[in-house]
């Protein structure tokens, strides 16, 4: 039986979308070239100076007796980013961004122009309905160079028992 | 029978024997110290928790003799290798992590100049 699920049309539109993130593109980071599922990364010197991680996250199904559940299915896009003085490379308008609040902003603005855009008018992903949560950011800890920050977003979905 | 200077004397002849290189440790609006410092460990636990990606870069951690200079706060530059015989590179005391009765132990950041 082929794997066509609702989750799994919802996680490779996201990825699809993170995927388009590059500087060329308008984008403030190439942070794209780098976008993961399921996986734990561990980046470390000598590896890429961003990563983004689509962390789906709870889904609550409640049937409720019947055949049908309509529950927000949680997706987390995690964005670590390294802020290392000798090897500068976020660059805006010519001007060398260092400061790290300033590079989790610029991370943030990426992810969001990339996944919050309208499918014919509406905001949706593959056609399913969805709505911005939380974001929460990472800051640098002493001694480190690293950032990072997370945004949620709840997707709209309605399953039928037994055919996800 | 007063032993500080021994004392201050094992801890620099210590300095120098375990991983210690020269360098020039400049306090915010101080003028430039020559002493040795030591590099201690590093560690790299993963960073941050509760993330699917996260980094392992190094955490550099360096012992500055308080004889030389008693206090070192965030912001003070230290010039020196990260190896004996290696190049002077360019650090900034990020944190204070430990303060030991010869020494204080600081978190560095690199901090070239461009």
């Amino acid at each position: 039986m082929a794997l066509v699920t609702a989750r799994k049309t919802i996680l490779e539109a996201f990825k699809a979308r993170l995927e388009a993130i590059r500087v060329t593109s308008g984008y403030n980071t190439d942070a794209g070239e780098h976008v993961f599922i399921g996986e734990t990364v561990v980046f470390g010197e000598g590896d890429p100076a961003y990563a983004i991680a689509i962390v789906p996250a709870e889904q609550n199904r409640d049937f409720r007796g019947t055949l049908k559940s309509f529950s927000q299915f949680l997706v987390e896009i995690q964005i670590v980013l390294q802020t290392d003085a000798r090897q500068p490379w976020l660059v805006i308008d010519s001007v060398v961004i260092e400061d790290p609040w300033l590079v989790i902003e610029a991370a943030l603005q990426d992810i969001k122009r990339a996944v919050e855009v309208l499918e014919n008018g509406k905001k949706t992903i593959a056609q399913y309905r969805i709505e911005a949560g939380q974001v929460r950011t990472v800051s640098r800890e002493p001694g480190r160079t690293e950032v990072g920050a997370g945004v949620t977003y709840a997707v709209m979905l309605e399953e039928t028992w037994g055919a996800p | 029978m007063d032993l500080g200077p021994l004392r201050a004397l094992v801890t620099r002849l210590n300095f120098q024997v375990h991983n210690s290189v020269p360098a020039t440790v400049t306090v915010p609006d101080g003028d430039p110290v020559t002493t040795r410092i030591h590099w201690f460990t590093p560690t790299t636990d993963d960073y941050p928790t509760g993330f699917d990606v996260r980094r392992a870069d190094r955490k550099r951690l360096m012992g500055i003799l308080t004889e030389d200079v008693p206090t070192v706060p965030r912001g003070t530059i230290v010039e020196a290798p990260e190896k004996s015989g290696g190049e002077s590179l360019r650090w900034r005391v990020d944190a204070t992590d430990k303060v030991e009765v010869e020494h204080v132990r600081v978190l560095v950041i690199p901090a070239p100049e461009f």
